[in-house]
């Protein structure tokens, strides 16, 4: 019955709620953001949330209070940034673990697709298979060959199961068909620690440039594409030609499903811009990571390209939680 | 005469009035934050953090190091005066320190305390200076059988902490121990008695454990006799140590240092180990063992100084090789990384000024705390004075405040609620909690390197016999365990003989 | 038959050991026990908790002719219940009600025997805690805490 009325009404009520919502992203900002970052302070894990915060703040004039939320491997801070109500003031940072892997080994209650909306990936690392200078071999090449002429001697560490850190190596398992056997460890420092002892033989991380650099780790080879200006005389995995091998480690900002897309893009502009800041290079070198500015659409592909990615390790290793 | 150089070096880049001031201020921020029940110096570190982020490197490290050695004394602070310990190597100072306090004598223990973990942190400063790449080789030796072993030994030592029964408080200590399981399990992910808590999984939060054993315990036990209790120090005998005291706590003192410096290295388990070994050596060594949990000044004495002691060369493996050695580590490594400088094999070489300026700044965070914690003996001791029933609530609120503060997690105040159950029970039935406090912290310890060393042995058993520092290790044990079980059948003994 | 207990308290405590090992080895065996040379997650628990069971039985058994402690205990279960009551009511209210809230709750409760008798006292200390906390963690730390409702 009021349907003319409702007809002629919709297209007004889009353009003043449009302009609502462009109203809102104007004035979005003002309050303080509250950025949640499942790791505990000061690890590795909140290290880019961070450096980026104050950059946050300076541009868009409101404070962004680093909230951590740690536990059960990022799952319960993602899930309370999953979870918080989608009006741009509580949002995500976190590595990738939490999307591509730990929805794959237990049941996380979130979904990393449905729940969470891609804002921008910030940094990328460079994962680095090295291996302890009593191995005597010098490339990747001949490491696998080692390895096939001596299986099950080689050990292998790992932050923990079903971490980056293993799943890097079990690629390496799965292309080339040696046997090496895993170590998990709780973090990446013991692991360092007993390599450097001798215990293990084989690591992969992104922040060993000082071992490597001080002659103590051999550097086989890196992930990404190209060499890394770091390593120049190392090869990427690419290269090398071992197929599947993909370790994927990324640092990226994400809010909850249900955003306006307004607030969203305008988040999304605010860290692109932040992550290419020449400034931001030398600060996100020094932990190990190279800035990789990727914008919502490219990042959600990369997103599902790793959950593919990592849901055929984890079944191939047979990658279980016991 | 290269590292008095470096040392004079390192003393031009920390002394500056400027630097001095930061120090101060990180000093006074971590006493003041890290003394509050519940806020051990890690969570505070974590909230004091942000504050050093403007300031330049070395500036920064330095009101750092003052930031953590003031939360690190404020743990025995908070043991001593409200059985509340601030972090897992300060269990032992409640034992016997708090005792004191309520004995009226707040004033010598928290004295002794300062003056003790001053002189070890002299000592530990020289033998970072000097034997920092020895010290840091020689911790790599240690593999996950020899960790193993380590931890059997020191287990064994927890039948040695309280004058209970030995079964009750060996049952204890495994009730610590299986309490530790709880969590992911390292080796195979599964996650344990998690009973569907995503907060369980990554085990047993150790400050609502404390928190709950210690503090909110003792808080239900008084309330309900809060008209028998007689004020806290309702005879205050002197703010600082007597002749007495100093006579009997240094010979404690010297051997404390000599632990916490030597086991400090370890990762992870070296301060927890120190501390617990230091007490234990001072009970055994005493010629009254009745004195040990009634407020004998030893068991102050020698713990603090193994404490400290251990605190800093916890530093050399973060410092030399860049593992951050516990907790604490990782954030000041991770304020590090923050300004710039990746702490790794090359810092010494690269960074020369600024390791060296750490530890110079060590030494001035040290000198820093005594200055600071002597004057506040009588703040302390004053503050005891409140009529219990006004400080009770201030304990459980701060108490409250600090356990939620560690993940911004509520899960963890309901946990420390339990633990107030489970310490209250035990209480009324006469066992001890520290026996399971160490369980907690090294059960999952023993467990993960057992396992690892299984693991890198093909399932070998005799890698714990054949690999020479952990034979030596359970050689250890078992004379320890034989020296126990005599000296607990003595006592009992006694006791028999002399029923009162 | 009577059996006189010599040191309750003891019995008490191996009692409770006793069936807290029990439980630890049926809940652990949950989980795959592995072997010896090679232990799956359960192995550690069960052992650890048959560790407990047995001292708890120990010390049950010799408790019945121990001597009997010199000290009455006295088990004070109000301010067990209100002291708890007021915990958990923080970890209730510190999210969905802010701080103020929070510590107010803690407060009362564990004050429950003043709250007729010392009110004034009761409320002066609430404030002076509510001023202190959100003073040092929220304005001073920067807790990304709530101190109201909002």
């Amino acid at each position: 019955m009021l349907k003319r009325r409702t007809l002629v009404g919709m297209p007004l009520a889009l353009a003043a709620s449009r302009a609502a919502w462009a109203a809102a992203a104007d004035t979005y900002p003002n309050r303080s953001v509250r950025l949640i970052v499942p790791y505990p302070p000061g690890g590795g894990g909140d290290a880019v949330a961070r450096i980026i915060a104050p950059k946050l703040q300076d541009a868009l004039g409101q404070t962004f209070i680093i909230d951590n939320r740690p536990g059960a491997g990022a799952s319960i801070g993602t899930d309370m940034a999953a979870k918080a109500p989608p009006d741009g003031y509580t949002i995500l940072e976190t590595p990738g673990a939490a999307l591509t892997v730990n929805p794959q080994l237990m049941t996380t209650p979130y979904d990393p697709i449905k729940d969470l909306l891609p804002i921008a990936m910030v940094t990328r690392a460079r994962m680095i298979y090295v291996c302890a200078p009593s191995v005597p071999v010098k490339t990747m090449q001949e490491l696998i060959a080692y390895a096939k002429a001596n299986p099950g001697k080689l050990n292998f560490g790992s932050a923990g199961n079903g971490t980056i850190t293993q799943l890097s190596w079990e690629m390496v398992k799965i292309a080339t068909g040696i046997d090496i056997v895993h170590v998990p460890y709780k973090g990446s420092g013991p692991a360092i620690n007993d390599l450097l002892a001798g215990q293990i033989q084989l690591f992969s991380e992104s922040v060993l440039l000082p071992y490597i650099r001080a002659g103590q780790m051999r550097a086989l080879a890196v992930s990404g594409d190209g060499r890394w200006p770091a390593l120049p005389d190392v090869p990427t995995v690419k290269e090398i030609g071992l197929t599947g091998v993909n370790p994927s480690a990324w640092y990226g900002v994400f809010v909850p499903a249900g955003t306006p897309a307004a607030i969203a893009a305008k988040l999304s502009a605010v860290v692109l811009k932040i992550a290419a800041d020449p400034e931001m290079k030398g600060k996100f070198d020094a932990i190990g990571m190279e800035p990789m500015p990727l914008g919502p659409e490219a990042f959600a592909k990369v997103i599902r390209d790793d959950i593919a990615t990592n849901g055929e390790v984890i079944r191939k290793a047979h990658i279980t939680l016991d | 005469m290269s590292i008095l150089h470096n040392l004079a070096m390192g003393f031009s880049v920390a002394v500056t009035p400027q630097n001095f001031l930061y120090c101060l201020i990180g000093a006074f921020l971590g006493t003041l934050v890290g003394v509050f029940p519940g806020l051990g110096p890690v969570t505070t570190i974590a909230m004091l953090l942000p504050f050093t982020f403007k300031l330049p490197a070395v500036a920064s490290l330095i009101m750092l190091s003052g930031i953590y050695y003031g939360a690190h004394h404020s743990g025995s602070t908070t043991a001593v005066m409200l059985n509340m310990p601030g972090e897992p190597t300060s269990v032992v100072i409640c034992i016997d320190g708090h005792p004191m306090a309520r004995q009226g004598r707040a004033g010598p223990a928290l004295s002794i305390a300062a003056l003790s973990s001053f002189f070890a942190g002299c000592v530990a400063v020289l033998i970072i200076a000097c034997f920092s790449p020895v010290l840091a080789s020689t911790g790599l030796l240690f593999g996950p059988a020899d960790y193993a072993s380590l931890i059997v030994m020191a287990l064994v030592t927890a039948s040695a902490l309280s004058a209970e029964s030995l079964t009750t408080t060996t049952a204890m200590a495994a009730l610590g121990v299986l309490l530790g399981t709880v969590g992911t399990d390292v080796n195979s992910g599964t996650i344990r008695f998690a009973f569907g808590q995503p907060a369980l999984a990554d085990g047993v939060n150790f400050v609502a454990a404390a928190v709950g054993l210690f503090a909110f315990a003792d808080v239900i036990t008084h309330v309900g006799t809060l008209h028998q209790r007689v004020p806290l120090s309702a005879k205050i005998t002197g703010l600082l140590p007597t002749r007495a005291d100093l006579k009997a706590s240094w010979k404690a003192i010297l051997r404390g240092t000599a632990i916490g410096s030597g086991f400090g290295i370890l990762p992870g388990t070296g301060p927890l180990i120190s501390s617990f070994a230091s007490y234990v050596m001072e009970r055994q060594l005493a010629t009254d063992r009745t004195r040990f949990g009634n407020g004998a000044i030893e068991g102050v004495a020698g713990p603090e100084a193994a404490n400290n002691a251990a605190a800093l060369t916890h530093f050399i493996p973060m410092l030399t090789l860049g593992i951050p050695a516990g907790a604490a580590n990782a954030l000041l490594m991770g304020a590090l990384i923050i300004q710039g400088i990746a702490p790794g094999p090359l810092l010494i070489s690269q960074h020369a000024n600024l390791f060296w300026g750490v530890v110079a700044s060590m030494w001035i965070g040290n000198l820093m705390l005594l200055v600071l914690n002597l004057p506040l003996v009588g703040i302390w001791v004053r503050l005891l004075a409140i009529p219990y029933r006004v400080l009770y609530p201030a304990v459980l609120v701060f108490c409250c405040i600090g356990v939620y503060s560690v993940s911004n997690a509520t899960f963890d105040v309901y946990l420390a609620a339990g633990f107030a159950l489970i310490g209250f029970v035990f209480k009324q039935l006469d066992c001890s909690p520290a026996p399971l406090i160490l369980g907690l912290v090294l059960g999952p310890m023993l467990e993960e390197n057992m396992r690892r060393a299984l693991l890198l042995s093909r399932g070998d058993f005799s890698i714990f016999l054949t690999r020479p520092i952990s034979l030596s290790m359970l050689i250890v044990t078992v004379a320890l365990a034989v020296i126990f079980s005599r000296s607990a059948f003595r006592d009992r003994q006694a006791r028999l003989a002399n029923p009162q | 038959m009577r059996i006189s207990i010599g040191n309750r308290q003891r019995f008490a405590s191996g009692l409770i050991f006793l069936a807290i090992g029990a439980f630890g080895m049926i809940d652990g065996a949950r989980y795959r026990l592995g072997s010896a040379t090679h232990m799956g997650p359960g192995y550690f628990p069960f052992v650890v908790s048959a560790v407990i069971a047995l001292l708890g039985l120990a010390s049950a058994v010799t408790s019945l002719r121990a001597t009997p402690p010199k000290r009455v205990v006295v088990w004070h279960l109000i301010p067990l219940i209100c002291v708890m009551a007021g915990i958990v009511a923080f970890g209730l209210l510190v999210e969905r009600a802010g701080l103020v809230l929070a510590i107010a709750a803690v407060v009362v409760l564990g004050c429950y025997q003043r709250l007729l008798s010392r009110p004034w006292e009761v409320l002066v200390i609430g404030i002076v805690l509510v001023v202190m906390s959100v003073g040092l963690f929220i304005h001073g730390l920067g807790m990304p805490w709530q101190a109201f409702p909002s």
